[in-house]
């Protein structure tokens, strides 16, 4: 890529981060206890469901990007739905990166930009429909742009800029529509598993 | 990997020291390109995760996950390196092969793009490993006090904290509902069973979660609990601090600065 296109990118990407710390750090102090321990619990969740994968299906090169897709999206959107406002995907992305950092993968801050721009994006996305995951069309909308926006990340920025490898243009497509392919069928799988979840939490006497 | 109770001189370091460390060690690890500088900075890391002296399970895991790396590096960039002049090992598609020659533009295994990804799988274990030294010389919740000494908000602390003691109670629960699940029948063998699993365990382990969630936050709230909490343990910068951290920007910019001379 080129170094000018690139740089300018960088510019848009931090842009974004530093509207977006701003805007969370007003609407963190909002969140409730209650609210911060279903987000814990989510976090912990996310760590779990994704383990078998990252373990298993998404050590298989080329259709790793799907396989890894999937739960973590659902189970992210399951966490969104329960708590439909601003801040909870933030939240959610971010303290699911820093648990297992914390415990586990060890503490880079080289991947913190990662988790912050596939927040952003969401939050974004939920700002501008004004809708936190109430249809089905809208979670799919929003799976689509995490995948299209945290592979395009990845391999357009990320791997080039930061850890220095070439990717070709048909790899990085592929990756790409595995990761939108996954993200979408992660949505429509957290829009479906959420119903009962939501139902017990609402009507249900937890 | 885990946190390794021992009493080190890294050990005693402030954590804050060791995350303004990690910081200065991704800035070296996104601005090093000479294959010497590279090399310093990843015997510099890997002489810090010896000098810890880990268990020998978690010294295998790193070679097996450096191993693995190192290959998947060296296959990528054989086959993605773009830069010239680079020399054909093995051609697997050429540009005129039909519509999947004219769509990749050909496929083929470069002898150069094989040593830049070993050059730059540097990178990754020099990231893999400094990572691993924060974690195997700071306890979790040093860690957190850490990160909110360098401004990330409490409550983001105070999430991660729940989560951390969350884990356990969550993997039990999932095995007991799996191990159920499984007595009525179901199969969670293969990929399909996999997916299978994961739709009839998460409903009934999150509700049951939700509930001991609830349960947790009125136990904080009739506290009168607000997200702050009072810190037992105070952190302070010492002199070794600053003579690390001194020492360590100093190594940096010359690195940086010189590291054109070491190609």
């Amino acid at each position: 890529m080129n170094p000018y296109i690139g740089s300018v990118i960088f510019i848009v990407i931090l842009g974004g981060i530093v509207f977006h710390l701003l805007r969370t750090r007003k609407a963190i102090p909002s969140f409730s206890i209650q609210e911060l321990v279903i987000i814990a619990l989510f976090c912990s969740l996310l760590y779990i469901a994704i383990l078998p994968f990252k373990f298993g299906l998404s050590r298989i090169p080329i259709i790793q990007s799907f396989f890894f897709s999937i739960p973590y999206t659902a189970m992210l959107f399951i966490g969104i739905r329960l708590i439909p406002r601003a801040g909870t995907a933030t939240l959610i992305i971010c303290g699911h990166s820093l648990l297992s950092q914390t415990i586990s993968s060890g503490v880079n801050p080289l991947w913190w930009p990662y988790s912050l721009m596939a927040s952003f994006v969401l939050e974004l996305y939920f700002l501008v429909t004004k809708s936190y995951l109430e249809t089905t069309r809208n979670a799919l909308g929003a799976g689509f742009l995490r995948g299209l926006t945290v592979y395009l990340y990845f391999y357009c920025f990320s791997a080039p800029f930061i850890w220095h490898q070439f990717y070709a243009p048909w790899y990085i497509a592929i990756q790409t529509a595995q990761g939108i392919g996954g993200s979408m069928i992660g949505a429509s799988l957290g829009m479906y598993l959420s119903k009962p979840i939501i139902s017990a939490s609402r009507y249900g006497g937890i | 990997m885990k946190y390794l109770d021992k009493e080190t001189f890294l050990h005693r370091l402030d954590p804050r020291s060791k995350i303004i460390l990690g910081f200065m060690g991704a800035i070296l690890i996104v601005v090093l390109r000479a294959p010497i500088a590279l090399s310093l900075l990843f015997l510099t890391v890997l002489a810090a995760f010896g000098y810890l002296r880990p268990a020998r399970r978690t010294v295998w895991t790193m070679i097996i996950l450096m191993a693995t790396a190192l290959c998947f590096t060296m296959i990528s960039q054989g086959f993605f390196y773009a830069l010239e002049p680079r020399t054909t090992i093995l051609t697997i598609l050429t540009p005129d092969s039909g519509m999947l020659g004219s769509i990749t533009g050909g496929i083929a295994l470069y002898q150069e793009g094989i040593i830049y990804g070993a050059l730059q799988s540097l990178r990754l274990f020099s990231a893999m490993l400094l990572s691993g030294v924060i974690v195997m010389s700071t306890y979790p919740s040093d860690l957190l006090l850490g990160m909110g000494g360098l401004g990330v908000p409490e409550r983001i602390g105070f999430v991660v904290t729940v989560s951390i003691r969350f884990l356990p109670t969550l993997m039990d629960e999932a095995g007991r509902i799996l191990l159920a699940q499984k007595l009525r029948g179901l199969d969670v063998k293969g990929v399909r069973g996999g997916f299978r699993a994961f739709r009839y365990l998460l409903p009934p382990l999150i509700i049951d979660s939700l509930r001991n969630a609830r349960r947790i936050a009125l136990a904080a709230e009739v506290r009168a609990f607000t997200g702050k909490r009072t810190k037992v343990r105070e952190l302070r910068f010492s002199l070794r601090d600053w003579a690390v951290l001194g020492f360590s920007a100093v190594g940096m910019i010359i690195l940086i600065l010189y590291q054109g001379g070491l190609s």
